[in-house]
């Protein structure tokens, strides 16, 4: 009974966050003097030099037209809620008019989930074990190593830490593609082959940037909780080392990592731009990017929402898993 | 050239593990060969220069890419994005990739441009269009021998079609216009199309053709699009095309474009045009590289032939690792500077004291150019400094040195106390070509090389003159601080961000030097969707946009934007003057000739005039003209455009491009 | 009274001197070097390294630059300098409020419960799914030109403070079912007390290597901004002048000091922060161990 409450109360929060979310994000961008027609119509007179003022207000009138966005802001407001949130259908690209948007992203998506799912997982999963190790056994020398590698490469700005993997791995070595190429026309063999081998370095650099974090994050909750007086407790009734650092550290520290990595997941989907611009990788970041840098307002919605609500349901999971971590917390 | 980078790499990796710098390593400066200038213009004889392929790469040649062509066969051309909508290539779609071969290799204007000379040139059209003494009826012949990829002859009717599909369908953008310019279009014979126009229509091939990048008209089949229904919406996976090549695959996700030639090659507009000449790549790949970084090293591994547009320190790293890269010159400056668009500052005339006169040069003068060309290309590029119109060789050979050289020494300014300024300054030429001597490079002594270069002239660098000249424009300098109208005076710079590194860096460089000559300014990059807005209601203060583009000898079209009557008031909201400038003499001139035919005598005389009332008024302030490093690979690939050969301009991502196909020849063809 | 209280300080320091760790004096020795660089010596009067052409291009390191100069004439040290100073501005102050804001309303919501808790935690979730990335580029549009140091930072903390409440939030509830929070409450210390007392001591550790990433985190925003060319570009921060020696070509180049020199600052500005609260963590749970 009393779970059926909380779990009711739970979801609406979620959906509330999710509906204050897309509506902060609907609003932000129009609120902003710069507009998608506008933008085309300049991108338009610089590939044909000069164009005459006549033609230019042509373009422009059709485009209003077929943007829909002639309508008052709340009329689309209720459009994008209808249809977006609910539908999954945030119209058409306005820089790729009339395909839709949702077209342009569900090809994209999987590469770019496959890329930053497997990579935010790997450095959760090794970051954590190897911040365990270190904040419990910190006075050995193996996890001061360990401890210091982190706090050396977390601060590497990504773009360096990606471009020496590329000029290392891809140019001088030739081991990896220079530049992603997934090929489709040889059979799928040779398109997973090239999926794994354009994925590698990408992959790789995500990871050993992501993983210091884990490293250090996990160290510190592990050494702070091994100091204390319930751990020494433990320690006093001759419990085994083992069973102290699976039991007592893990799964105390577990609850503040797991609702981190619930908020990593989100990232999955907008993350990646630099590496999908680094090494040409196709995904959903450089859609994004791009969207916001011409105003294209139906993709933003669209890459975002999508964005919202993965990140929602996962701290939502996250809630309702708690207890099965740490049956101290109770539903309330 | 690998253990070069190597080298470079060890240092990076000691630099990332804190062992150690990686030393001084200063760039040796590539040995530059006596660029070939003698070509100023002019319409060129196509003569491929034989630079030598390295050894072994007709062994390269012989291996596939990984679509299976030939190597040596495939002509590899960097695409600047991947393309985001992949398989459409119906350019009245929206989500068309104009430029990835799209606007180059499968359809055809009705006129098309050679950007060297300004002279315009019939494509699909046979001639220029036979108007009635009214300028209301016209007819325009079309070229016959031109066949559709599916063997259907290419007539006057698929010219109707278009344009007649064009009017009917709201949802293409130029729709509207068409309604209200023509009343009727029809093919009257196979090869004749009449049309009918609703007002004296006296630039047809300029607003129908191609007079910069491309048009919008660009003809499709009828047989294939009198069957579909929704045209916009319609992706034409698989076109039917009039251009020498045809669609063999493309990535669905949107990294690359594969183009196969036709075999009937000799009936497509690129080779009926050309006189039969045979377009030289049995492929043309059409691929995304990604980052800076990995566009130079694949260039390097030469994955590539023909670059996108590059920054000077890029195309410097490319030359030195790999001696088959070049551009326009093989080295320094190595960038074409026959790009219509000079880069520099343009003014909101709508705000004080932006509308003073005197004010803008002012900043003229207080800015140091030669520090300015320094910091923007290394000093590398052809100075323009004229409002309005931009010294292409073009330019330069139809009205600088026959018309406006002498007239242009003798201007001068007077400043408040009575002195007269004469503000053009022809010794920069000399003055950089000498700076960059010292700095290592090799360049040629004649005066005629150098003025080719560098440019005749840029304003002169006078702090005391514009201080004078910000006084007369109302400024006080109170303390070390100008103020204006009483209170402290702050100008705000802004530019169009991650678009045109020219026009960024020739901000920037002004900035600077206006916060070193003592002002207090602000910059800030804009996206393009708001700086577009920016400019239609008049945002700005000082911008970085280039609000004018000139090839003909008929400006019209360049300068139409600037009548008056399109000005609104800030915050309203303007087509094409977002700059503003109110100018009376200058609208009388444009508006004469909108009533002229394109070749009357009097054009040159008015574009003389309105070049004297813009120097007079200084409306833009221009720093270089478009200078465009487009890299290019000889390896497998020779004939591009360059200084030695300059058969057009280096822009293939342009219409143009088509015509450089017949040019482009494999060193190793199997 | 104030005179025993600085004499409390003092012994305090002097104790914390006295029984950490090399890791604390390292982390202090590193984060005061910057500090004194950001704040000290980019006071003593120097030309202005942003402008062009002060110096020669590309100068290797001598007494009169000491990092070199950059293509463009700039004392490589000097802009250093000013980066640091900008940067480390930047990122203290969205650290400072973000942490700040973030610890208090964890802490309010998670001890409160019931609807204060769900308010809070709705409007946190709000803050916290919303990806970053995308508002801080719209944010930076509208502010463009005008943009200085303390804008810059306020924008960066808008977002900074709704993970550290999430964390200190789920932090405070697993505590609240402690042995010694009961104890507490058994004993009759009110919620505010016991927070004070009981759960602020055990956040601190947490919420310095929070408050620490903010720092960095606010950087690498600025940062990640300045490559997408939409930092303020007349603004000389870390950021920047990374992305300024990578528009210029410098890495394949190898202008090493130029590109390293503020990627190098980074790294160890960092370092040294974390040495320092790691350092310092040290001697806490020594002292508590004693």
């Amino acid at each position: 009974m009393k779970f059926w409450k909380f779990l009711i109360i739970r979801i609406l929060t979620c959906l509330l966050t999710i509906w204050i979310g897309v509506t902060i994000l609907f609003f932000v961008p129009r609120f902003f003097p710069s507009d998608p027609i506008e933008g085309l119509v300049m991108q338009m007179t610089m590939l044909y030099g000069n164009m005459d003022p006549a033609m230019q207000e042509s373009i422009r009138a059709t485009l209003q037209a077929q943007f829909g966005l002639e309508g008052s802001l709340f009329t689309q407001y209720l459009h994008f809620l209808r249809n977006g949130l609910l539908g999954f259908d945030f119209g058409p690209s306005l820089m790729n008019f009339p395909t839709p948007v949702t077209d342009l992203i569900a090809v994209r998506m999987p590469y770019t989930v496959f890329l930053s799912l497997f990579t935010t997982l790997i450095a959760w999963v090794v970051g954590n074990l190897i911040g365990l190790y270190a904040g419990f056994r910190k006075d050995k020398r193996s996890a001061r190593v360990m401890e210091m590698v982190a706090i050396f490469i977390y601060p590497i700005p990504y773009f360096l830490v990606a471009l020496i993997l590329q000029i290392v791995f891809a140019f001088l070595l030739g081991w990896f593609p220079l530049t992603s190429n997934i090929i489709f026309h040889m059979g799928p063999w040779v398109w997973f082959t090239s999926l794994i081998r354009s994925s590698i370095l990408p992959a790789l650099s995500i990871l050993l940037i992501g993983v210091g974090w884990w490293i250090l994050s996990m160290k510190a909750l592990a050494s702070s909780i091994a100091s204390d007086d319930f751990v020494s407790y433990a320690r006093y009734r001759g419990i085994s080392e083992s069973k102290i650092a699976g039991k007592y550290i893990f799964r105390n520290s577990m609850l503040t990592q797991v609702t981190a990595l619930a908020l990593a997941l989100g990232g999955v989907f907008s993350g990646a731009l630099l590496a999908e611009i680094i090494f040409n990788y196709p995904g959903v970041g450089t859609l994004v990017q791009q969207a916001i840098m011409q105003s294209d307002y139906n993709m933003i919605m669209g890459t975002i929402t999508i964005s919202i609500v993965a990140i929602s349901v996962a701290t939502l999971l996250v809630d309702l898993l708690y207890p099965f971590f740490d049956p101290r917390i109770r539903y309330s | 050239m690998k253990k070069k980078i190597s080298m470079l790499l060890m240092g990076c990796v000691l630099l990332a593990a804190f062992a150690a710098c990686g030393g001084n390593n200063e760039p040796a400066t590539p040995t530059p060969t006596p660029a070939a200038t003698q070509q100023q213009g002019g319409v060129a004889t196509p003569a491929p220069t034989p630079t030598p392929p390295p050894e072994g790469a007709a062994l390269l040649a012989d291996t596939t890419t990984f679509l299976g062509t030939r190597r040596g066969d495939t002509l590899v051309i960097e695409l600047q994005f991947p393309i985001e909508n992949p398989g459409v290539f119906n350019t009245f779609n929206g989500g068309v990739a104009l430029t990835s071969g799209v606007v180059q290799l499968l359809t055809g204007n009705l006129w098309n441009i050679n950007t060297i000379t300004g002279e315009q040139f019939p494509e699909i059209a046979a001639g220029f269009p036979r108007s009635s003494a009214d300028f209301m009826t016209h007819y325009i012949d079309i070229r016959q021998g031109i066949y559709w990829s599916d063997g259907m002859p290419f007539t006057a009717r698929d010219v109707a079609f278009t344009m007649n599909m064009i009017k009917g369908d709201p949802d293409i953008g130029v729709s509207a216009y068409y309604n209200m310019a023509f009343a009727s279009i029809e093919a009257v014979e196979d090869f004749v199309v009449r049309i009918e126009t609703n007002w004296p229509y006296l630039h047809m091939s300029t607003q129908l053709g191609v007079t910069v990048g491309g048009n919008a008209l660009r003809i499709v089949p009828e047989h294939i699009y009198s069957q579909i229904d929704n045209v916009t919406a319609f992706a034409d996976s698989n076109p039917v095309v009039a251009g020498a090549y045809t669609v063999h695959s493309f990535d669905p996700l949107g990294t690359w474009v594969l183009y196969q030639r036709r075999d009937d090659w000799y009936r497509s507009i690129t080779s009926v045009v050309a006189g039969g000449a045979e377009p030289q790549a049995r492929y043309i790949l059409f691929r995304s590289f990604g980052d800076d970084t990995a566009r130079q090293m694949a260039m390097i591994n030469n994955e590539i032939d023909l670059m996108m547009e590059v920054s000077l320190e890029m195309l410097t790293f490319m030359a030195m690792n790999n001696t088959s890269v070049g551009a326009w010159y093989d080295s320094f400056p190595f960038a074409t500077s026959d790009d219509p668009v000079a880069k520099g500052l343009v003014f909101n005339h709508a705000i004080a004291p932006f509308d003073n006169r005197y004010f803008r040069w002012g900043i003229a003068l207080a800015l140091d150019f030669d520090m300015i060309s320094l910091a923007i290309f290394e000093g590398a590029g052809r100075a323009s400094p004229f409002p309005i119109f931009t010294m292409t060789s073009g330019f330069l050979d139809m009205y600088y040195r026959p018309y406006l050289m002498d007239w242009i020494d003798n201007f001068y300014i007077t400043l408040a106390d009575g002195t007269q300024i004469f503000p053009y300054d022809r010794g920069y030429a000399h003055r950089i070509a000498n700076i960059l001597r010292a700095m290592g490079h090799d360049l040629p002594t004649d005066a005629a090389s150098l003025y080719y270069m560098f440019g005749y002239g840029t304003w002169i660098h006078d702090p005391a003159a514009a201080t004078q000249l910000f006084h007369m424009a109302g400024l006080e300098l109170v303390g070390n601080n100008w103020h204006f109208e009483g209170q402290p005076f702050v100008m705000e710079l802004t530019y169009l961000a991650g678009t045109e590194l020219q026009t960024e860096r020739s901000v920037i460089a002004a900035f600077n030097q206006l916060q070193q000559f003592g002002f207090n300014a602000t910059l800030a990059g804009k996206t393009i969707g708001a700086w577009a807005v920016d400019w239609g209601l008049g945002n700005f203060q000082i911008d970085g946009y280039w609000p004018w583009a000139c090839f003909t000898q008929n400006v019209f079209g360049n300068v139409q934007t600037f009548d008056r009557y399109l000005i609104t008031p800030v915050g309203d909201w303007t087509t094409g003057a977002g700059m503003r400038w109110d100018n009376v003499r200058a609208t009388e001139i444009i508006h004469e000739l909108q009533l002229l035919p394109p070749t009357h005598p009097r054009v040159t005389e008015l574009a003389i005039e309105f070049f004297q009332v813009a120097v007079h008024d200084l409306p833009t302030i221009g720093f270089h003209s478009g200078l465009k490093f487009v890299p290019t690979n000889n390896t497998f690939w020779g004939g591009f455009p360059s200084a030695a050969n300059p058969y057009n301009g280096p822009w293939w991502w342009w219409h143009v491009f088509d015509s450089f196909l017949p040019f482009i020849t494999p060193h190793f063809p199997s | 009274m104030s005179q025993s209280f600085l004499g409390r300080l003092g012994g305090n320091l002097r104790d914390v001197w006295k029984y950490s760790g090399m890791r604390f004096k390292i982390g202090l020795f590193i984060t005061f070097f910057f500090l004194i660089l950001g704040f000290g010596v980019s006071n003593i009067p120097h030309t202005n390294p942003f402008f062009h052409f002060s110096y020669l291009p590309l100068q290797p390191p001598s007494a009169t630059n000491f990092l070199g100069t950059t293509s463009l004439g700039q004392d490589t040290f000097w802009m250093l300098v000013n980066a640091v100073r900008n940067s480390l501005t930047l990122g203290l102050i969205a650290a400072t409020i973000g942490t700040v804001i973030g610890i208090f309303m964890g802490l309010l919501a998670g001890f409160s419960g019931g609807v204060v808790d769900r308010v809070i935690s709705t409007i946190t979730d709000t803050f916290i799914v919303i990806p970053t990335l995308p508002i801080l580029i719209l944010i930076t549009a509208l502010i463009g030109g005008g943009a200085s140091v303390i804008m810059l930072a306020l924008v960066l903390s808008i977002f900074g403070w709704a993970w550290p409440s999430r964390q200190v939030r789920s932090m405070a509830l697993s505590l609240k079912e402690r042995d010694f929070i009961y104890t507490a409450k058994f004993s009759g210390e009110s919620t505010p007390q016991i927070i004070i007392t009981e759960i602020l001591p055990y956040a601190m550790t947490w919420s310095l290597v929070s408050f620490m990433n903010a720092t960095l985190g606010a950087i690498a925003a600025e940062s990640g901004l300045a490559i997408l060319g939409l930092s303020p570009a007349n603004l000389v921060t870390l950021g920047n002048m990374i992305q300024w020696a990578r528009d210029r070509n410098a890495v394949l180049m190898g202008h090493w000091y130029w590109i390293g020199s503020p990627i190098v600052a980074l790294v160890f500005l960092f370092i040294g922060l974390f040495l320092l609260i790691s350092g310092y963590n040290d001697y806490l749970s020594r002292r508590r161990g004693q």
